[in-house]
């Protein structure tokens, strides 16, 4: 009994960011569409329900329409919301403009995170574009020069659907561009299939960290932060595909001490975060 | 606040029987721990008290995975149920395995997977099967999904094949592994629920859709619902948090996290 107490006074004490967080009309469920006043709502009820102190917002309107328009109302959301507990940053959506004039990208990602942007989501497959290093090259400099954390879906990889992730490309832009924190999320992909893509990539490039919520297999968050540490895993929820309780209860529950359950739950995003280089 | 006390604690009030879990190795999933006595003892440490397995080595060869099974449930006797799998593709063969094996005690069911065996529940190579089960009374487990996904092997697992085996066999009790696995298919599936009363369903798998549970404990009632993981395809801690935290009332869990698969099972507990 004395354990559970003490097990159960430090998960209180372990507080949460979740990197992988969605809002804004989707179009295909409408019991997934998250309007501003339900974000404001579920962020708090996050805050203090779950612990969760920090979100990153993905936005379905970037997803499904338009990034540009789905950027700007992350922005408008940012503006109102801004407030210190719980704090709310938005994941920047790549828009297709940038290929056209590459020369100003480096000014929009700087606009962008005064905005309160603090990472970009790419989406090669949905929005069909190139996303391999020698094609997407002019882009990952400044990313890299920024060190700007990307997040990209193993699912948006995975061009056929039928598990043919393109791991080499992944493996190729971790390698040329040390200096950007490359999120994997494993969108709906079952991760655990990929064990031995995930470890090597996590043995070979200190710059890829894992999102968790997808991390389903026996024990698999434990096998990945105990073979290259729990700095390397980012929490996510997924939310609202899936339930916080059940994200934050798998970290709270993993077999892991208290300090990797806190690196997991938000110290490595914050470190992330950290080492964004764009002053003010 | 959510209640941070830890799993261990909360699931320390309920009777938890896994209805559904895999052990052995296979070649195409590679996970660090799948590892029998340590999945166990942590199943164990989760209080969870018995589960019942399918173990990969039966699926995918019939020459050893009988053996398998047996060997693992000699084993792991305090806690290990067993499924014993039909392979349509080796008929005669598979079932009569299945006839002489059948007196093992710890065998509780039959497990079948049509798209792993890449056969329809309706061919001509299941007829015999369908018969022997339903008058030797073993419930059978099947794979189910929705046939409307990038996997095409999936097509052969749709729920609504086994309409037509229902009415025939009256008998035959029939859990719906996975309760059709993904999308609108979840919902489907409850009107065949609400139709059959001898099907039962478990979520295990990555099936985590928020309000899903609810739903199906609202139209369906909480009695034939099973708890079942897909350990170690899924970290059993997930399905665990999921249904305890589900809005649901505590005997209706109770029922969901082991009273189902102790009456469906006739587990001497």
């Amino acid at each position: 009994m004395e354990k559970n107490n003490s097990e159960s006074t430090a998960n209180k004490e372990i507080i949460f960011a979740d990197a992988n967080f969605w809002i804004g009309e989707n179009y295909l469920f409408p019991k997934y569409s998250i309007d501003d006043k339900k974000a404001e709502t579920e962020i708090k009820s996050g805050f203090s329900e779950n612990n969760i102190h920090t979100v990153y917002i993905s936005n379905f309107i970037s997803l499904y329409y338009s990034p540009e328009r789905g950027n700007e109302i992350t922005s408008g959301f940012l503006r109102q919301f801004s407030q210190k507990s719980p704090e709310a940053y938005g994941v920047l959506f790549f828009e297709q403009k940038n290929f056209s004039n590459p020369e100003n990208f480096r000014k929009k990602i700087t606009e962008k995170y005064k905005q309160g942007f603090r990472m970009l989501r790419l989406l090669p497959k949905s929005h069909k574009y190139p996303y391999e290093k020698e094609l997407f090259h002019k882009f990952y400099e400044v990313l890299n020069a920024l060190k700007f954390p990307v997040t990209i879906s193993i699912d948006e990889t995975d061009i056929t659907a039928n598990k043919n992730i393109e791991w080499h490309k992944l493996a190729d832009i971790a390698h040329s561009y040390s200096d950007i924190p490359l999120i994997l999320d494993g969108g709906d992909s079952k991760e655990l299939m990929y064990n031995s893509y995930l470890l090597s990539l996590l043995d070979n490039f200190s710059n890829i960290y894992i999102e968790t919520h997808n991390l389903l297999g026996f024990n698999q968050v434990e096998d990945l932060a105990g073979f290259k540490g729990a700095g390397r895993l980012v929490f996510g929820s997924y939310w609202p595909f899936m339930e916080r309780n059940i994200s934050v209860s798998r970290v709270l529950n993993s077999d892991l001490d208290s300090c990797s359950k806190q690196e997991i739950a938000a110290g490595s995003m914050q470190k992330i975060i950290k080492g964004i280089n764009i002053p003010g | 606040m959510h209640d941070f006390t830890d799993l261990k604690h909360k699931t320390s009030k309920y009777l938890i029987i896994d209805s559904h879990i895999h052990l052995g190795p296979l070649a195409n999933l590679y996970m660090p721990s799948n590892d029998e006595q340590k999945v166990i003892a942590m199943m164990k440490s989760f209080n969870i008290k018995k589960a019942v397995c399918a173990n990969h080595g039966a699926l995918s060869t019939v020459a050893h995975g009988t053996l398998e099974i047996a060997e693992l449930l000699e084993r792991f006797s305090d806690f290990l149920y067993g499924y014993l799998v039909f392979n349509p593709n080796f008929e005669k063969l598979s079932l009569s395995d299945i006839e002489k094996n059948l007196e093992n005690k710890k065998i509780v069911g039959i497990n079948i997977h049509p798209s792993w065996h890449l056969c329809y529940p309706y061919d001509r190579r299941y007829e015999k099967f369908w018969s022997f089960i339903e008058d030797a009374g073993y419930p059978v487990i099947t794979h189910s999904w929705n046939p409307d996904v990038a996997n095409k092997i999936q097509k052969f697992s749709d729920p609504f094949f086994f309409e037509d085996i229902l009415k025939k066999h009256k008998k035959l009790r029939l859990v719906l592994a996975h309760a059709g696995g993904r999308g609108e298919m979840l919902y489907r599936v409850i009107s065949l629920l609400e139709k059959y009363e001898n099907l039962y369903v478990d979520f295990a798998g990555d099936i985590f859709v928020p309000g899903l549970i609810e739903e199906y404990v609202k139209r369906a009632g909480s009695c034939r619902i099973l708890f079942g993981s897909d350990t170690p395809w899924i970290d059993f801690r997930f399905h665990l948090e999921n249904i305890i935290s589900s809005s649901i009332s505590q005997s209706q869990k109770a029922d969901i996290l082991g009273l189902n698969a102790a009456r469906l099972f006739k587990l001497e507990l």
